[in-house]
């Protein structure tokens, strides 16, 4: 696994931002120990007793979005997105700043969107009371993850546009 | 303006962004709703926004995306690359640049737990480097043994690549698996006959380590027998028929867990590690499928890939040669697009003519799969230089770049062979078991 020795001091919001997707990462991991728990459980039922846990892969299909929702923030914000590294070599700090501080902005702009619209899929799933095919698990619950997942990630793309506006380092890779 | 320019324009507007390092799933979206929106309707690119993030991550098949990659993470910290090492090593480190063989060796071991390329050219490098730098093996060979050894993780299953591939393209990720295998394996000896070739001319670059005894051989197989043992079970329970991919990445991941458990490498402090490295990897994974899978129907409205291949057909060329076409621009894409970035910009409009011209498209992921290893060790992008670079930070780059060439011509020689016989990719996928597909 990659590691890096780099420090980058935060202070305020911006720690307590750092504090909190790392927090979020945390619990996506966790949720992926369970995940993995859960299918090796449905698999052992299934092979050994012939009886396979009911509902077990509707339980694991929504157990993947915590997974998924709550890592977002923590990749963004240690530059984990894959973007294609064209301009920083042609020598001009001043240049790849500005285009950073619009380029984070356009994406903040788009998450935010996105954002709102998982706000509206969640009020429409109360609405016609959205739940799995087999044991009936209640969507909601979860698109209200999906939503407080891509609110940090929009934060972190807005702080990241403010600190390469700023001239500051990104935070460094885990 | 007519879909095929609204594409057009799309395709630029997407190059330019790129080039301004937004990141590659945003990109997807920001082109693929505003595309939608102009060819569509504003309606259905919002709604396809939300509902797509939501599909694609409460999808059950995409949990063998996270399951894999933790599996890989286990396996990094409960020194099975130790082991897979000393095995090679016992059995290949008497030869002529047998140190750097069983680089290769290890890493295709390795690659067997570990879906990254990185991973594997991290991991295996911390090992190798230090022992082939204590045989005094030139820089050049040790580096590039390393950065070519590492980029099999993508071709040996299980491997990211191929699971991107086959949710991009709607194919069953077992056979995607199993297509892996003999190439994977194939790709293994060339590398090994490339490094046999480079010390014979110049055996000064890799002299042999001394022979270990058939006892010393036999205790280091034991030593890696939990690493074997977890491979037949994940890929061959695939293979059988008796695991889904998901099912064997779940077992897979629980039984490297439990070997590091019993190992004492498990604490909060690489735990936590595992778990962070496991969740920022799965979510690039899974920003860049939502973004894809924004931005493909905005494709398929824009006639792009249909025009692009009626002009490919109307150009009577063989099906040969349009497929050399092909790798040749994805090789030369390779040179500077990161290889997730590649598949999923790509597919959208070469996938349709692969089927058009009657390529199997499972045969074209293990293709794909290679150039776009051949990328991973290409300047001035090659992501497993950089790695192999972090790791021997007193070896200059065009050292390291020096070093890959023998390499690279061996992927080449690779996917001439695998052009000629297809068979060698389609083999096991036609003879599994598909209970599960």
């Amino acid at each position: 696994m990659e590691t890096s020795d780099d420090v980058v001091e935060f202070e305020g919001g911006e720690k307590a931002l750092d504090r909190s997707v790392r927090a979020m990462a945390i619990l996506a991991g966790i949720a992926l120990m369970w995940l993995m728990a859960l299918v090796c459980y449905s698999v052992f039922m299934r092979r050994v007793f012939n009886a396979p846990p009911l509902g077990g892969t509707d339980l694991a299909s929504v157990s993947l979005v915590p997974v998924v929702f709550l890592g977002f923030a923590y990749c963004g914000w240690t530059g984990g997105h894959i973007a294609v590294d064209l301009i920083s070599g042609l020598g001009r700090p001043n240049l790849t700043r500005w285009t950073d501080v619009v380029v984070r902005l356009l994406s903040a702009g788009l998450l935010g969107i996105l954002t709102w619209r998982c706000v509206v899929l969640f009020g429409d799933s109360i609405e016609i009371g959205e739940a799995s095919e087999l044991i009936e698990i209640p969507y909601p619950p979860f698109i209200a993850i999906m939503v407080i997942g891509l609110a940090a990630f929009t934060l972190t793309f807005l702080v990241m546009a403010l600190r390469a506006w700023r001239g500051q380092p990104d935070a460094p890779s885990p | 303006m007519s879909p095929t320019w609204t594409g057009i324009v799309g395709l630029l507007a997407l190059f330019v962004l790129l080039g301004l390092r937004m990141p590659v799933a945003i990109v997807m979206m920001l082109v693929g709703v505003v595309g939608i929106g102009v060819l569509n309707s504003w309606d259905a690119a919002m709604s396809t926004i939300a509902d797509e993030a939501w599909v694609i991550a409460s999808n059950y098949e995409f949990i063998v995306i996270p399951l894999f990659i933790l599996m890989g993470n286990f396996a990094s910290i409960s020194g099975m690359s130790r082991d897979l090492y000393g095995a090679a090593y016992s059995w290949f480190g008497h030869w002529r640049g047998g140190l750097a063989s069983a680089t290769i060796a290890a890493c295709a071991g390795f690659a067997a737990l570990s879906g990254s390329s990185v991973a594997s050219a991290v991991t295996m490098g911390r090992v190798a480097l230090p022992e082939m730098k204590r045989y005094r093996y030139s820089d050049r060979l040790a580096t590039g043994a390393i950065a070519a050894g590492g980029t099999l993780g993508i071709l040996i299953p299980p491997s990211t690549g191929f699971i991107i591939y086959a949710i991009l393209v709607e194919e069953s990720i077992g056979r995607l698996f199993l297509a892996g295998v003999l190439p994977g394996l194939l790709l293994t000896v060339l590398f090994m006959i490339a490094i046999a070739i480079v010390t014979w001319f110049r055996p000064e670059l890799g002299p042999a380590g001394p022979k270990s005894s058939m006892r010393q051989r036999g205790g280091a197989l034991v030593q890696a027998g939990p690493m074997i043992v977890i491979v037949l079970i994940t890929i061959g329970g695939i293979y059988s028929g008796v695991f889904t991919p998901t099912e064997a990445a779940a077992v897979g991941a629980m039984l490297a867990f439990l070997l590091a458990l019993f190992r004492r490498k498990v604490n909060s402090n690489s735990l936590s590690r595992v778990l962070l490295q496991t969740v920022r990897t799965t979510c690039l994974a899974f920003f860049i499928l939502i973004g894809a899978h924004i931005f493909n129907p905005f494709m398929a409205l824009s006639d792009i890939p249909s025009d692009l291949a009626n002009l490919l057909i109307d150009a009577e060329l063989s099906r040969t040669a349009i497929m050399l076409i092909i790798m040749l621009a994805y090789i030369v894409l390779g040179t500077f697009l990161e290889g997730f970035a590649m598949l999923v910009l790509t597919l959208p409009i070469i996938h349709p003519l692969i089927v058009e011209l009657g390529y199997d498209p499972i045969w074209f992921g293990v293709v794909i799969v290679i150039v776009i290893e051949m990328g991973l060790i290409s300047p001035p992008v090659g992501v497993n230089v950089f790695v192999v670079k972090g790791i021997a930070e007193d070896v200059p780059l065009k050292e390291i770049f020096a070093g890959i060439v023998p390499f690279w011509i061996a992927m080449a020689v690779c996917l001439l062979i695998l052009l000629a016989f297809p068979e060698i990719a389609l083999f096991l996928p036609d003879t599994m078991i598909q209970s599960f597909d």
